[in-house]
């Protein structure tokens, strides 16, 4: 293939959720796309015999062993050989992510929430944090129209309101709960004034799209093995049956533009062997992950942008927010639960995701983890000192009563908090490794000092005993803000239409634009936004 | 997916009809002189008693026996508005939009048009239907049940004001009249008399299956001119990738070891534990056809199949849902997690534990719930024939029965789940045979590769 | 779940064995070769660096082998359980004595003791182990990590025929093996009673790391 003949309408960094479904919108309008994606071309079944034969089971970086050229993190271990965190709180940024065709929905829980409509106003709703760019009603169409793409089961608004207004019906039923679930849910209801809610999942309750029913298998992180879990290489194939170019392997290290600095003539990436190519297009989208993203506008730094493309707020890889995890495991003293029958991610806990408080400390949501737990119940009794019969009938009554709580407490956008390149870990291709500065924002360490009394609240009402608190913070994967979204230039990177501020042909479609993190996890979000470019996109070409 | 591609048998396929019907002393008629005059004379139609309601109810269950709808309907498509590619070498015929509007459908045929259509393959211009119309099955239908057709066609089918694309087929197949020389030569079903409500039982059962269900059109052997072979009735037939297997009560060859309410509950629910389940065109049979009969017609049909003289198999020597048992060896396992660019192909036990075990266990039992059918103890399986095991690999199961949804992705390189090569497949269907069925046979990636194509 | 035919794979490697008996000669051949084509089969020549590990691997201990022999004795008495699979076993032995220079030794020294005395209980055995040598307590652990969660030497000898799934069959299935149809989950699972049994040997820290 001659490079110099690399050219297409649009041209789109990533292949994940975002890169590939506005592939598949633009190419079924009949404008040319060609992807980029610097990871391979993969197979679901060679991830499958990878988690079976990994020790760590847990590890849901660990059935995915990166390629040289486009290193992700191997694990969540600080120090880290790929991202390499610092600050008071390192360890609670240390996120993963997958770098390959597809993207990091091949290892989520299908956790496809809205966001609230004043996530979208946090500024001006509780004086925290920024307003986003664009308003909830702005994106409630492709909120919808990346729930019918990727398969979303919920429940019925009539019945459970999720505080998101819907104009249409989940596309599927919502999914019925586990045993260990329903117990749960009756519990909160009948002795505390919360709810559970069944969360809406990108999971099929029924065949959809030419997959399967979910069967349960417990293992929406790190692989669901019969795909009724979406991903993004589904839309990466409905792209490409429709004739959008996909490249695997071509890692983009440069983005060109024009003598003014004003429009994006090219990106230029480099395959395995280094060999260099330039691809032109009349339209480019960065969809390349929070992290990748800022990281590629910094590394593009040229004389004409001296601290990166996009970039002169100078909020480029500042902003990096999370949600970040407060997590118990401990040991029910009431009935046997058994966790771990049907799919991870069932059921929530809402109410914390909004109220006035949120002037002062941060919004979260609790998950009850539907985590199989036999493998944890048997390391326990293990290190306790069992053998024989009475390791069997311990293992049991652990794998039966253990109860694992976590939340998604929400982060605030601080310019301190910030993404730079490292200045000499490399990766094969000679590309600077990503370092991220972490302090938690005092309003997401409020919000997780209220989570642990709930927690608290909750392990007594349980009866719970041998609680054992993950020290500290961790992170809940999902970086955003290193391309920050609003209306003033000098404070922003992209609009509210994600389109950079200092490039009118460039895009940005990642969680990296969100102004504010909220509490739901982030990829339905990803995906709403996204599907908004391309309809821009279809919009500006179509016209032209 | 595109349109979803009937496999119809061979009778088109083969290069001996061709051959023939290109060297028959065919009358090259011009079709459309014929078509624009009979369109003109054609009278309006007779308007049969619309409040008749047992003669619409007998229409309506007759339209169910003969499974019309699975021709004429496309997935998600308006019932009986036709566009259903059907799948032949010549091209697709398509089949045409039978509702009752006048411009696009039936609306027009007067009951005799439509009685000529329907048991005699011509059409109200006068032209001769593809033989894909089993009309040679139909003929075999009572005057009285061709009337309630009629009649329901006309007042309980929501007429379509959409015209499916023409079937375009390559010569000699293109020439319509050449069909006439074909139904010279094809047997077809004598015409039944009286009510056929009133039938006993075995009557009533030979007349669903041949007049009305024409099962012989796929499960009985075509001679070289592609007529069935009615000594090897129900004996087995080749379709274009799967194989409508011997269902004769040959306990070696057949279905001789199922009892008679297995054949009910199999027709009424496409699966019965340990012994098969349907896919393909027989899956859709199921959906739109004999999961609607009666109980009543359900076991005169199952009776029926049941006395139908044995006939050995030629390579089914024992019964086919006899193999097989649980794979209960423990899974000891020495590798670490590979590169993800690392797609080398895997060994066979590897390819079977990381595309189907999830889903039918490691030990090929299928779930608890029988959602999931057992690998052994299955027809599919079981037979030394592969072909169906290699269509159901790559096409998947896709087969509704009221609320209940069968569904299995394909592995074809159109699944969202996961693609296997040739390779990869013929590897699969060895182990699996060898494992769960009567021993493998030594299927090559060349041999996947045609059904591939089918 | 109730037990039926449907859940037969997971009958316990205890029931495997006395099923496998019948055709043991022809399993004697394949396994002498087991470990080296599924090596093979797993390594790529187009992975960057060929894997050390999984090379050194290919070579399992035969179950004929002595010191098999007593890792089993001392494995069916840690467990309490009478059979126990010996290709399991095998793999096992000789991933646990690639974990250390001294397991060796330490298998054979702890075979002594069994054999040298009358133990009612796997507990019994542990203790009496550990009060001999502290060390053999990190040895059992081996020994139990190994059959019940199927890892050994930091890595998987077995997945799903790990023994922490074999009694745990009736409530839950291992994870990617789920055989109970779609909404099993929804149904109630059986009821475990307070264990009273004893730990055996001193307790060691254990964290839940984040995941």
């Amino acid at each position: 293939m001659s490079s110099e003949n690399l050219s297409a309408d649009v041209v789109i960094v990533g292949s994940g959720v975002a890169g590939s479904s506005i592939a598949n919108e633009l190419v079924r309008a009949g404008i040319s796309v060609i992807v980029l994606e610097a990871g391979p071309r993969v197979d679901r079944q060679h991830f499958v015999e990878n988690f079976r034969n990994l020790e760590n089971k847990p590890s849901y970086q660990g059935p995915f062993p990166s390629v040289p050229w486009a290193p992700h993190p191997p694990d969540q271990q600080t120090p880290n050989e790929y991202l390499h965190t610092s600050g008071p709180d390192a360890e609670a940024y240390q996120q993963v992510y997958l770098r390959m065709i597809g993207g990091t929905t091949w290892h989520w829980a299908g956790c496809a929430w809205r966001y609230l409509p004043s996530d979208f106003e946090l500024k001006s709703r509780y004086g925290q944090g920024r307003d986003w760019a664009l308003k909830y009603d702005d994106l409630e169409p492709f909120y919808y129209q990346a729930e019918v793409m990727m398969g979303v089961c919920g429940p019925d608004p009539a019945v459970e309101d999720l505080g998101s207004p819907r104009r249409q019906p989940y596309p599927m039923d919502a999914l019925p709960i586990s045993y260990a679930a329903q117990q749960f849910r009756k519990l909160i209801d009948e002795k505390t004034p919360w709810r559970v809610v069944h969360e809406p999942q990108a999971r099929n309750t029924r065949p959809y799209a030419n997959r399967p029913t979910c069967e349960g298998h417990n293992n929406c992180m790190p692989i669901c093995p019969i795909g009724a879990m979406y991903n993004g290489s589904y839309s990466v194939y409905d792209a490409e049956a429709a004739g959008a170019t996909f490249i695997p392997n071509a890692v983009v290290y440069k983005i060109e533009r024009d003598e003014a600095n004003k429009l994006v003539t090219a990106v230029h990436y480099l395959d395995p062997d280094k060999g260099s190519h330039r691809v032109t297009g009349k339209y480019f989208v960065i969809a390349a992950h929070c992290i990748e993203t800022a990281k590629l506008l910094l590394v593009s730094a040229d004389d004409k942008s001296p601290t990166g493309v996009a970039n002169s707020s100078d909020q480029v890889g500042r902003n990096m927010m999370d949600h970040t995890g407060v997590q118990v495991t401990f040991i029910s003293g009431d009935k046997a639960l058994w966790p771990g029958r049907g799919p991870l991610e069932t059921n929530v806990i809402d109410n914390f995701r909004d109220g006035d408080w949120r002037n002062e400390r941060g919004a979260y949501l609790v998950h009850m983890v539907d985590d199989n737990q036999v493998d944890l119940a048997t390391q326990m009794a293990i290190a306790k000192g069992y053998v024989g019969r009475e390791l069997e009938e311990r293992i049991r009554y652990l794998a039966a009563h253990t109860v694992r709580l976590f939340s998604h407490n929400e982060a605030l956008p601080d310019p301190n908090n910030r993404l730079t390149l490292n200045k000499t870990r490399k990766d094969a291709l000679g590309i600077p490794h990503p370092d991220v500065y972490y302090k938690l924002p005092e309003y997401t360490v409020r919000s997780c000092e209220h989570t642990r009394k709930v927690f608290r609240e909750l392990i007594g009402l349980m009866h719970g005993t041998d609680e054992q608190w993950t020290p500290g913070y961790f992170p809940q994967d999902h970086p955003s803000g290193s391309t920050i979204m609003g209306v003033d230039p000098k404070d922003s990177v992209v609009d509210g239409h994600c389109r950079t501020h200092n490039h009118e042909n460039l895009f940005i479609a990642s969680s990296s634009v969100f102004s504010t993190v909220g509490t739901g996890n982030i990829t339905l979000t990803v995906a709403a936004l996204a599907l908004r470019v391309a309809d821009t996109l279809k919009k500006e070409l179509n016209h032209a | 997916m595109p349109d979803i591609f009937k496999t119809f048998r061979s009778f088109l396929i083969a290069g001996s009809v061709l051959g023939a019907l290109y060297g028959a002393p065919v009358q090259a008629a011009d079709e459309k002189t014929a078509d624009s005059k009979a369109a003109e004379a054609a009278p309006p139609p007779a308007t049969p008693a619309a409040d008749d309601e047992a003669l619409l109810k007998r229409g309506a269950d007759v339209a169910i026996a003969a499974d019309c709808m699975a021709c004429h309907t496309t997935k998600n498509g308006k019932p009986f508005a036709g566009g259903l590619k059907i799948a032949t070498p010549m091209g697709n015929v398509i089949s045409t939009n039978i509702t009752p509007d006048p411009e696009h459908g039936i609306g027009k045929y007067t009951e005799t048009q439509f009685d000529e259509a329907v048991r005699h393959g011509i059409r109200a211009d006068g032209a001769n239907l593809y033989p894909v119309m089993p009309y040679v099955s139909y003929a075999g239908m009572t005057d009285q049940d061709m009337k309630a057709l009629y009649a329901w066609f006309m007042h309980r089918v929501q007429p379509v004001a959409t015209t499916p694309p023409e079937t375009a087929l390559t010569f000699p197949a293109n020439v319509r009249s050449a069909m006439k020389v074909w139904n010279l030569l094809a047997a077809s079903e004598t015409p039944e008399t009286g009510d056929s409500m009133t039938f006993d039982s075995l009557r009533r059962g030979k007349y669903l299956a041949n007049a009305l269900e024409h099962c012989g059109t796929c499960h009985t052997p075509r001679n070289f001119m592609l007529g069935e072979k009615t000594d090897r009735y129900l004996g087995g037939g080749q379709l274009a990738g799967w194989y409508a297997p011997n269902i004769t009560s040959s306990e070696t060859g057949g279905i001789g070891d199922w009892s008679e309410d297995d054949l009910v509950a199999y027709l009424k629910t496409g699966r019965v534990h340990g012994r098969a389940q349907a896919a393909g065109s027989m899956g859709e049979v199921v959906s739109f056809s004999t999961s609607k009969l009666s109980d009543t017609d359900l076991h005169a049909l199952a009776a029926y199949i049941k006395q139908v003289p044995a006939l050995d198999d030629e390579v089914d020597h024992k019964a086919r849902d006899s193999f097989g048992q649980p794979m209960n060896d423990p899974d000891i396992r020495t590798a670490v997690p590979k590169r993800i660019d690392n797609l080398d192909q895997m060994s066979a036990l590897q390819i079977f534990d990381d595309n189907c075990a999830a889903c039918h266990g490691r030990n090929g039992a299928g779930t608890t719930d029988r959602a999931v059918p057992s690998l052994f103890s299955n027809s599919v399986v079981g037979s030394a024939r592969p072909d169906n095991l290699i269509m159901v690999i790559l096409n998947g199961v896709d087969r509704k029965v009221g609320d209940h949804h069968a569904f299995m992705h394909g592995f074809n390189d159109q699944s969202q789940v996961e693609r296997l090569s040739d390779a990869e497949i013929a590897s699969l269907v060895n182990f699996l045979m060898e494992k769960f069925g009567s021993g493998s046979v030594n299927v090559t990636a060349e041999k996947v590769a045609e059904f591939r194509k089918q | 779940m109730a037990e039926n035919s449907s859940s037969l794979w997971m009958v316990s490697p205890n029931r495997m064995r006395l099923s496998r008996l019948l055709r043991m000669s022809r399993r004697d051949v394949l396994l002498g070769g087991m470990g080296t084509i599924a090596a093979g089969g797993l390594v790529s020549a187009r992975a960057s660096e060929p894997d050390a590990q999984a090379q050194a691997q290919a070579q399992l201990l035969s179950i004929n082998d002595p010191l098999v022999k007593q890792f089993q004795d001392l494995s069916r008495r840690l467990t309490d359980r009478d059979t126990l699979n010996e290709w399991i076993g095998a793999a096992l032995c000789t991933n646990i004595v690639q974990s250390g220079e001294k397991r060796k030794g330490q298998i054979q020294a702890l075979h002594a003791l069994l054999e040298g005395g009358q133990f009612a209980s796997a507990s019994d055995f542990a203790r009496a182990a550990e009060k001999q040598d502290p060390a053999f307590k990190d040895l059992i652990h081996d020994i139990m990590a190994g059959w019940y969660r199927g890892v050994a030497n930091g890595k998987v000898v077995v997945y799903r025929s790990a023994l922490m799934f074999d009694i745990t069959r009736d409530a839950v299935y291992p994870k990617t093996y789920a055989a109970g149809g779609p909404f099993y989950w929804t149904s109630k699972p059986p009821e475990v009673d307070p264990p009273k049994g004893r730990p055996a040997l001193s307790s060691s820290k254990f964290v839940v790391e984040p995941t």
